[in-house]
């Protein structure tokens, strides 16, 4: 069993039962901190979610979820409302709301209360309680005031968990302290470890198996741990409901992280102290003032308001609340029956017996002090009148404390108190088991008297007990007592003999009790009342407490009158000095004192005694009357004996009541006086409170706050930094044209000190050119929010900066001021200015030399012209691809174009081709010659090259081929005339002489010929006349020659023969006639028929007649007739003896 | 009908001479009766040339390749219809051309080789020719 309990986690799939756990954090000023260190620990994957009740000034967002967020790995956020809890997130409270829980949902309530007096993190533990019971922890950390302590209370009432932060470690412990001194805490820890206490304490809860089998064993212990608790406490828990006892027994078990019920027993017998701590776990309850507010207005309706109306001025109302615990609940029918008779103006003596078995919880009821929280459940109306303000708590006004006795009282152990007017007692009976039940109901009826009233809790009834009582108010739980005869309760649980005695009351509990047991049986009282000696408890100032025993003798009023007097003012003459003088002496020493042979005068006689003044601890003092003689009746002329001595006594006594009157009239001056600084002071407390809570909301504020100045310190160095580091010159102007910021590169621009930040920029010196445009452009920023770019320079005009003005925005977009950034651009500028000129001289040179550029990018196989490259393609349209410069080109050249261009590109060869342009005019082609180059950039390569038009180099080419081959062939031709005419004048020559002669005189002609040729005028056609001339020329002088004719073209064709032929008419003439030996006269007229044909006549007119020797046809006349025969022509001779005509008739060549 | 005069295989073979120069028309039409032939021509034109051979069949032919009117390849296609056989006498450089064109054919450069010239006249007009 016990290594089945010690398994944490005994079965893979009980993980899925894990139930989720609802921490509520409460905190307040300085709570950031100690949250940020708590949830700085939390594990995102633990089954625990968060929720964080901050006080926050409703007027302020919070900035408490970004701030927390940064801090913890959890995921946090502010609640809008209707969230479902889900593990691992922190839920934060907005501002200006409460939140409560309801099936795990959170919900946003309005305050009812005004600022000072909400509760929002006891609101919120208090349904956190009720919503999640045993699942629920809540946390206390930092904060003033209170807040927390009651929501603690019933989160613990609910079986929950209570961690409270260590208030060495708060920043304000107010909170903290205030939670510690419910006494109900279970860990007080640094906030850091808060979170560990948690899983530590859940480890148990959170598998329901083992949760079930420590319960189980909690049962089997129970009894032991019941009578280790009966025996050193003195009271005895086993008639409890053993549930409530099963499931606080093991939160302890839990608190303390041990494993099983027999370890706990072994422990608590071990330590009296957790004995203590058991015993006042067990006894948690919730009470507040007022709790279930409609049902004490009805008790008030129903019971209280008559009771007070139907009392005599001396009646004594009798009023008990057993289960007192802290005191709300009697101090909340009190405060009632105060009212009550303030309204009816009665005066009513009013007796309320509160009782409890908790020594510690009927001392704070004593000291009735409550957190100033708690104020909230007081009716308006009553808060004034009985409370009074102290130091962020309040405390109930003496004179209702007054009305209360509070004492320690078992219902089912001690005697009941009798004569009770109305018995309250609320929510006390769920606790007890049906046995402890049946007992105090009996008890319950046998107090109170017939027609009495009795109050119980929302939950509680009479049960089977309706013949005991009846309802008066069911749903209110007033209930009357029926007027059948009470039963003394003989069975009171009693001590079992050979028990241990009742634990001694710690001494401190001893000097708060104001009051001695007089109730303690009927024997008792018998005793008392019989045969003691007439006895007072007095205070030091002699007020009578109590009485006992027959005081008549002794005192002028009756015993039993509760009313505060003093003991010296009604004592009997004899006793009064007496009395006076112990009491002095007693409170001055504290020791017994006894005052012997007194003497008690009255009007009935006089009584001897001895008067014992005895010292209580508690400050009072015990006077006890001890007769010493029989009562001696008194006799008439005694009055006559006493008289004298009387009147000196009367006298004095006159004037001390006089003296007393006037004391008494200032003491009630003072006390008014003293009342309404009271209540001016109360006034100052409730501001104080207010000015607290908002005090603490600034300081969340300051916290969150401070929290985002860190940060913005941060931003701030970077941007100091980046301001610092830069190179950029930069300056930033606010809306006046005033410096907010520069960064130090802007020195050599506007030489900026530090103080010129909130100088106007206008006023500052500035290197550059213009700055006033500069600074109409940053005002025009300003004005239109648009950004401007221009560029400036200094005013050498040596360095040039790019300006960009940008409008400065404020968050809301609002516009205020502007950014300057300069970039400086002078190195660019020069570089752009030099590449400028490069481009001009490139361009110059391109435009000279007629050469278009052209770039060609391979991979889209576009291709880029410029103007040159257009104006040389001369292609409509221009030439924007590849293919366009393919279709450019003749057909013929396109193969090898591509080709090229391919190479160019793949192969890296220069590029070097001509071609002919397609679609010019037959004649008019035009070529281009295409170079270029691979280029290679950074990411792509691309073909750079120039083209230029080569049309005229191309036809010079062709005309030099053309002429050089017509030289060729006419040098050929040459060579083949004159090897021709060397071997024709080979086969006629007579001799070598002659042979040479022949051969010279005509290849002379032919020489002449092509000469003639050569000198052809540029303009003019070569004639008939000039071969005449030319044949005619070696023979200038010889006699007398007329030449001609009209005039006739001579064709080169026929230039040769024509040279020819007229060379052997010449030579023939020179040799035979007129040019040689014979005188005469030469005439070469011709003439051109109409068809075309030429007659030329070459006539020698001799002088005298001669015989000239024709001889027989030789080489002369075969080369005439043969050149006769390539002019298509015929030569006639007519020799005479006085002349000599020779006729050529031929047709000139038409074309040249 | 044939109209074309028949060769008289008995008489001395005849040679038509195309040249427009004459003083290289004379040394042709010298040296080709030289060498035992009768010479048609010489002719300076196409023109009178192909009248030439309309009117006597010759059986061999030397060709300058330009003549006055035109070059001289009409006749040349004329002739090699009628299967005689011809050598091209030129000062150009495309005989190969030419040749190539007239199979049988044969080039001589000018100026003339007379040996060169007489051999391939005496092949062309002992060697059959096809028609």
């Amino acid at each position: 069993m016990r290594d089945e309990t010690k398994t944490p986690r005994p079965e893979a799939g009980a993980e899925d039962q894990q139930k989720l756990c609802i921490v509520g954090i409460g905190a307040s000023a300085g709570g950031l901190e100690a949250i940020r260190e708590m949830l700085s620990e939390a594990d995102p994957e633990a089954n625990l979610a968060y929720v964080v009740i901050q006080h926050l000034d409703p007027n302020h967002e919070s900035l408490l979820a970004e701030l927390l967020g940064r801090q913890t790995p959890l995921s946090v956020r502010q609640v809008a409302g209707g969230e479902s809890i889900e593990a691992g997130n922190v839920y934060i409270i907005p501002p200006g709301y409460g939140l409560s829980v309801r099936d795990g949902v959170l919900d946003l309530t309005e305050f009812a209360q005004p600022r000072g007096l909400r509760r929002p993190i006891d609101d919120f533990f208090e349904s956190l309680a009720i919503d999640q019971g045993r699942f629920a922890a809540c946390v206390i950390l930092s904060g003033t005031g209170a807040d927390g302590s009651a929501g603690l209370r019933a989160i613990k009432e609910h079986g929950g968990l209570c961690i409270v932060q260590d208030p060495q470690t708060a920043k304000y412990d107010g909170m903290p302290t205030s939670a510690q001194g419910t006494g109900l805490v279970d860990f007080v820890r640094a906030p850091d470890a808060i979170i560990e206490a948690i899983t530590q304490f859940y480890a148990h809860s959170l598998v329901d198996t083992v949760d079930e089998k420590l319960a189980r064993t909690v049962e089997d212990c129970l009894s032991d741990i019941s009578g280790v608790v009966r025996n050193f406490v003195g009271h005895d828990f086993s008639g409890y409901k053993q549930s409530t006892l099963v499931r606080r027994i093991q939160r302890r078990i839990q608190v303390l992280d041990l494993s099983d019920a027999s370890q706990y027993l072994q422990h608590i017998r071990s330590d009296p102290e957790e004995c203590e701590i058991l015993f006042r776990e067990l006894l948690i309850n919730v009470t507040r003032f007022f709790r279930d507010s409609e049902h004490f207005a009805a008790l008030r309706e129903n019971t209280i308001r008559p009771l007070v109306r139907n009392t005599g001025n001396e009646d004594e109302i009798r009023v008990w609340v057993p289960g007192c615990s802290s005191g709300e609940e009697a101090y909340s029918i009190a405060m009632m029956f105060a009212d009550e008779v303030r309204l009816q103006r009665r005066s009513a003596n009013i007796q309320i017996f509160a009782t409890d078995i908790d020594e510690q919880m009927l001392r704070l009821a004593r000291d009735a002090v409550y957190p100033q929280a708690a104020l909230a459940d007081i009716p308006e109306g009553m808060r004034d009148l009985y409370t009074i303000a102290r130091d962020g708590k309040f405390q109930i006004s003496a004179k209702i404390r007054d009305m209360i006795r509070f004492s320690v009282h078992s219902i089912v152990r001690d005697p009941p108190f009798s004569n009770i007017d109305l018995l309250s007692c609320r929510n006390l009976l769920i606790y007890f088991g049906d046995q402890l039940q049946a007992t105090a109901l009996p008890i319950f009826h046998y107090s109170i008297k017939p027609g009495g009233t009795l109050f119980l809790g929302p939950s509680e009834t009479v049960g089977r007990y309706d013949h005991l009582f009846h309802a008066a108010d069911a749903s209110s739980r007033i209930f009357q007592r029926n007027n059948g005869r009470p039963e003394y309760p003989l069975h009171l649980r009693g001590r079992s003999p050979g028990e241990h005695a009742p634990r001694p009351r710690p001494e401190r509990d001893q000097e708060r009790s104001t009051r001695v047991e007089w109730n303690d049986g009927s024997g008792m009282q018998r005793i008392l009342e019989q045969y003691a000696p007439p006895t007072l408890l007095v205070t030091s100032k002699g007020e009578i407490l109590k009485s006992t025993g027959k005081l008549g003798k002794y005192l002028e009023t009756s015993p039993g009158q509760t009313e505060r007097r003093s003991a010296q003012s009604i004592a009997r003459p004899g006793a009064r000095e007496a009395v006076s003088a112990i009491i002095r002496q007693v409170s001055a020493r504290t020791k017994r004192t006894i005052s012997r042979d007194l003497t008690a005068q009255s009007e009935f006689g006089r009584q001897a005694f001895d008067l014992i003044a005895d010292p209580l601890p508690d400050g009072t003092i015990l006077l006890v009357f001890r007769d010493r003689d029989r009562f001696e009746a008194t006799e008439d002329d005694d009055i006559d004996e006493l008289a004298p001595s009387d009147s000196h006594v009367q006298s004095l006594e006159d004037e001390l009541r006089s003296t007393r009157q006037r004391l008494h009239t200032t003491v009630e001056e003072l006390e008014t006086a003293n009342e309404e600084l009271k209540s001016s002071n109360e006034e100052m407390m409730s501001m104080n409170e207010e000015l607290q809570s908002t005090n603490e909301e600034l300081s969340t504020v300051n916290d969150e706050l401070k929290g985002k100045v860190d940060e913005l310190s941060v931003a701030n160095a970077d941007l100091s930094n980046f301001f610092a580091s830069t190179a950029l010159p930069l300056v930033v102007v606010d809306a006046d044209m005033a410096i907010r910021n520069f960064t130090d590169a802007i020195q050599s621009i506007y030489p900026f000190r530090g103080t010129d930040r909130g100088r106007p920029l206008t006023e500052v010196t500035s290197t550059l050119r213009r700055n006033d445009e500069v600074l109409e452009a940053t005002q025009e920023v300003m004005s239109s929010g648009d950004v401007r770019h221009m560029r400036v320079s200094d005013r050498s005009e040596d360095r040039t900066w790019s300006l960009v003005i940008t409008p400065y925005r404020k968050r809301d977009g609002q516009l205020d001021g502007a950014t300057l950034v300069f970039s400086e651009v002078t190195s660019a500028l020069r570089l752009e200015e030099a590449l400028r000129h490069e481009g001009e001289r490139l361009r110059l040179a391109l435009d000279v030399s007629e050469l278009g550029v052209w770039e060609l990018a391979p991979e889209t196989r576009t291709l880029r012209l410029d103007d040159g490259a257009d104006a040389v393609m001369g292609i409509e349209g221009g030439i924007d691809t590849l293919d366009d410069l393919l279709n450019a080109v003749n057909e013929a050249d396109r193969a090898a174009l591509s080709q090229a261009l391919h190479d160019v590109e793949k192969e890296d060869k220069p590029l070097d081709i001509t071609c002919t342009l397609a679609g010019g005019a037959a004649g008019r082609m035009r070529s281009v010659q295409i170079v270029g180059r691979k280029v290679e950039g950074e990411r792509t390569s691309r073909v750079l090259g120039v083209l230029f038009d080569v049309t005229e180099e191309q036809e010079a080419k062709r005309v030099r081929e053309m002429m050089l081959r017509e030289m060729n062939h006419r040098v050929k031709n040459m060579f083949s005339i004159i090897s021709g005419m060397v071997r024709i004048a080979g086969r006629k020559a007579d001799n070598v002489e002659d042979l040479v002669e022949g051969i010279v005189s005509r290849v002379n002609a032919l020489a002449r010929s092509h000469h003639m040729t050569q000198r052809a005028p540029s303009s003019g056609q070569l004639t008939l006349e000039d071969a005449i001339r030319a044949a005619l020329e070696p023979y200038e002088g010889k006699g007398d020659a007329k030449i001609e004719g009209p005039e006739v073209p001579a064709g080169s064709e026929d230039l040769t023969a024509l040279s020819l032929l007229m060379h052997e008419w010449a030579t023939n003439a020179a040799k035979y006639g007129v040019l040689g030996p014979a005188d005469g006269r030469l005439d070469v007229t011709w003439t051109q028929e109409d068809d075309g044909r030429v007659k030329l006549t070459w006539n020698e007119t001799y002088a005298e007649p001669i015989e000239r020797s024709e001889g027989p046809s030789g080489f002369g006349s075969t080369l005439v007739e043969l050149s006769a025969a390539q002019l298509r022509g015929s030569v006639t001779v007519d020799a005479q003896p006085h002349e000599r005509r020779t006729t050529l008739t031929y047709e000139p060549q038409a074309e040249i | 009908m044939n109209l074309k005069p028949k060769s008289d295989p008995t008489g001395p073979r005849r040679v038509l001479v195309c040249e427009d120069e004459p003083v290289v028309a004379l040394d042709l039409k010298f040296l080709v009766e030289g060498f035992g032939y009768e010479v048609i021509g010489p002719y300076g034109s196409v023109e009178q040339a192909l009248e030439a051979i309309d009117a006597v069949r010759p059986d061999s032919a030397v060709l300058d390749v330009r003549l006055r009117d035109g070059e001289v390849f009409p006749v040349a296609d004329k002739l090699k219809d009628l299967g005689i056989g011809m050598v091209f006498h030129s000062g150009h450089a495309y005989e190969e051309e030419i040749c190539a064109n007239y199979p049988g054919s044969a080039c001589c450069q000018k100026p003339i080789v007379t040996w060169r010239l007489e051999e391939e006249l005496k092949r062309l007009t002992t060697e059959p020719h096809p028609v």
